[in-house]
């Protein structure tokens, strides 16, 4: 899911930290990011967390890495599609065998159409 | 149909319990709903609150039975959120620890990403006060990985959300 909590770990990710947080709902502004997110700063004598009067990233940040994401996503749209479109991996060896018996392109005519049904980019 | 009688009375004309019965009965019920999504990513054994509940018990001898459907899913690295029940900021519901493994009220475990774990538990507890008592469920991970509550990870017309909540009963004794 390309949410906030994925662009925050992503952004820790790429800073090599570990910023821990807790996320209300899912901000899709700079008030709600601001209310609803909360960044961890250490624990009390129970184990509880206290959260921090500042954030690490701004929602400038959180949102433009969120949309960053967002794009590689779709733009791979056409790697999940191609996914469920492939025969199983038994079918396909199946078609191979009998291509090698008969002459035929079976296997290869079947690839070829899913990639030209979903194309790259 | 055999007629059950209460003291002689059909049913019907039963419309509350015999005086004599002080104790059982359910004197008030407070609850806490959440129908929004969230996502927690916190160290090992640092916890957040997730849902809280206030009651005032009328007596100090009341019960307050406590139960919470807490419905839990994380990403496919798991997070393994688990819950401590507390009251006024105490355990009062946790299993004894075995080994390395966190003891908890109840633990999500690994429910990979599309999937949603309920987590549901009872405890019958003696706050002893006629004083505001405050339930909490607190909620911990593992690593600082991410996982929700009441939303699974993966977005798809084959998921759904959930809703949650913690509820206490008042029970005279």
């Amino acid at each position: 899911m390309t949410d906030i909590a994925t662009a925050i770990q992503s952004l820790n990710k790429k800073g090599g930290v570990n910023h821990e947080f807790v996320v209300r709902g899912e901000p899709t502004n700079e008030a709600e990011y601001n209310s609803g997110v909360d960044f961890v700063s250490g624990a009390d004598a129970n184990g509880t967390a206290i959260f921090s009067d500042t954030k690490p990233y701004t929602w400038s940040e959180v949102s433009a890495e969120k949309a960053l994401l967002q794009t590689e996503y779709d733009n791979n749209q056409y790697q999940r599609d191609r996914a469920s479109a492939y025969p199983s991996l038994q079918d396909q060896l199946d078609m191979q065998y009998w291509d090698s018996v008969n002459g035929t392109n079976t296997w290869k005519d079947k690839i070829a159409e899913v990639k030209t049904t979903y194309p790259k980019g | 149909m055999a007629l059950v009688r209460i003291n002689n009375q059909s049913i019907s004309s039963v419309t509350a319990l015999p005086s004599g019965i002080a104790t059982g009965k359910v004197l008030q019920v407070v609850q806490t709903i959440d129908k929004d999504q969230g996502s927690f990513a916190l160290a090992t054994d640092t916890l957040s609150t997730w849902m809280t509940v206030n009651i005032t018990p009328s007596s100090t001898s009341s019960k307050i039975l406590v139960r919470f459907d807490a419905y839990f899913g994380n990403q496919s690295t798991p997070a393994h959120p688990y819950v401590i029940l507390r009251r006024n900021g105490s355990d009062i519901y946790r299993a004894n620890t075995a080994g390395s493994r966190k003891n908890s009220t109840g633990y999500a475990g690994n429910m990979g990403n599309e999937n949603l774990q309920c987590l549901s538990n009872e405890f019958l507890d003696s706050p002893s006060s006629t004083s505001q008592v405050s339930y909490t469920l607190n909620v911990a991970g593992f690593a600082g990985r991410t996982f929700y509550k009441n939303i699974p990870d993966v977005n798809s017309s084959a998921t759904a959300t959930a809703c949650s909540s913690i509820t206490v009963m008042e029970i005279a004794s």
